[in-house]
């Protein structure tokens, strides 16, 4: 899921565009698993383990399946509607991701598989 | 060579100003209105304007019957702040906001409109109903609710992070907002939604959500002041709305006797503005009733 998340954001110019004067890493928590994500100059990569994180958002595993659907039911398709919905936990600190939320929703989104890279 | 040949594609939409004094304060008020007959006066959401509107204010069906009017709350689209606005910080109260509402009402001379706001126009025209009931022939409330505890870190819930000086407040307050709308809406009525988001005045997002969050919070018992025989209230509302969520609105509606409440499936919090086509579906038949009625 995380890979190819990585590898569409990369190769999508809107998202390199939104990540362009970005530099965070945080982690993506999967039910018992963590992954490192950094955007820097709109590239982006992930790496296993959490060390280093500004911010981590974790779910279950089936939560982040529900999001990564090409429909996601309701409360499902946003990591701000999973928060509020108790199925999403955030850890660290909030300022940097909401410094970063536009490049962080664009990389996110990248898990949902689409028909063409725009 | 005849495309450029054929008329110009001019809405029947006229914007124009209005100078309002409210409370003894002097304001400039941008509105827009199309169409004849019951007005219907239409309120946008926190941190946007009236160009959320479009739609019903370009729809034919609605036109033959309804004058549609929005305006633009101060601090707001085409509406300056007041005089002296750069010392200060804005906070929309229920008395400023229903003040503001009534002064814009009677300066037009609009007899008995109906009235319809989302999110907090959506609080708004509860707050109306309960308040002045029989000045308003009906109120429509989309993505209505009394309030609710968010679970939101409070750096989150007031939205300070916008004015930060290192934040980016045009994009932030965009990203902040774009999970409210359903993944389902058409990209273009969806990015123009953030566009509204991302032109708001600095403070002017954070001030709506005072009385979205804070002083208007309705769980105070005051729903049951609002006499659905005086003035009837019909309630819209999407199911990707993580905020004005539907069982939100059930509270309403079980505190409301005659209320009458649609689920909007495939809508988020902007339904008039994020599918324009799938909300007009839901607002027509209310629109007939209110007419019939």
């Amino acid at each position: 899921m995380i890979e190819e998340m990585v590898a569409r954001a990369n190769a999508d110019p809107v998202v390199r565009r939104r990540g362009n004067f970005v530099d965070v890493a945080f982690g993506i928590g999967i039910g018992p698993e963590t992954w490192l994500v950094r955007i820097e100059k709109g590239r982006v990569s992930a790496t296993s383990g959490g060390e280093g994180a500004a911010f981590t958002l974790r779910a279950a595993a089936d939560a982040w399946a529900d999001f990564a659907k090409p429909v996601p039911p309701p409360g499902t398709h946003d990591i701000l509607a999973l928060f509020e919905g108790g199925r999403l936990d955030i850890t660290g600190e909030a300022l940097p991701l909401m410094r970063n939320l536009t490049a962080v929703k664009a990389v996110l989104d990248k898990m949902r598989a689409t028909e063409e890279v725009k | 060579m005849s495309e450029t040949l054929e008329r110009p594609k001019i809405e029947p939409v006229i914007g124009r100003y209005i100078h309002l004094d409210i409370n003894g304060r002097a304001y400039r008020v941008y509105y827009e209105e199309a169409g004849s007959g019951i007005p219907l006066l239409c309120l946008h959401t926190a941190g946007a304007d009236s160009r959320q509107y479009r739609a019903v204010l370009n729809d034919p069906e609605i036109l033959k019957r309804f004058r549609v009017i929005a305006f633009d709350l101060p601090w707001h689209g085409r509406s300056s702040p007041p005089d002296g606005w750069q010392n200060e910080t804005y906070m929309l109260t229920t008395d400023s906001y229903m003040d503001t509402i009534l002064a814009f009402k009677a300066a037009l001379g609009l007899e008995k409109p109906v009235v319809m706001g989302c999110s907090i126009g959506g609080r708004a025209v509860l707050h109306l109903a309960i308040r002045h009931g029989r000045d308003f022939r009906a109120a429509i409330g989309l993505e209505s609710h009394g309030g609710y505890d968010p679970r939101m870190h409070p750096l989150i819930a007031d939205l300070g992070y916008l004015q930060r000086p290192d934040v980016n407040g045009q994009e932030s307050a965009a990203a902040t907002v774009s999970g409210l709308i359903s993944p389902t809406s058409p990209d273009n009525a969806r990015w123009e939604t953030l566009w509204h988001y991302m032109q708001g005045g600095p403070g002017a997002f954070a001030g709506d959500l005072y009385y979205y969050m804070v002083d208007g919070d309705l769980r105070n018992g005051l729903l049951a002041k609002l006499d659905t025989k005086v003035c009837p209230l019909y309630l819209l509302t999407g199911d990707y709305d993580y905020s004005a969520t539907v069982e939100r609105t059930m509270e309403v509606v079980r505190q409301v006797p005659g209320a009458q409440f649609k689920i909007m499936p495939g809508l988020g919090h902007f339904p008039m503005s994020e599918n324009p086509e799938l909300f007009l579906g839901y607002l027509h038949p209310v629109l007939e009733q209110i007419a019939e009625g």
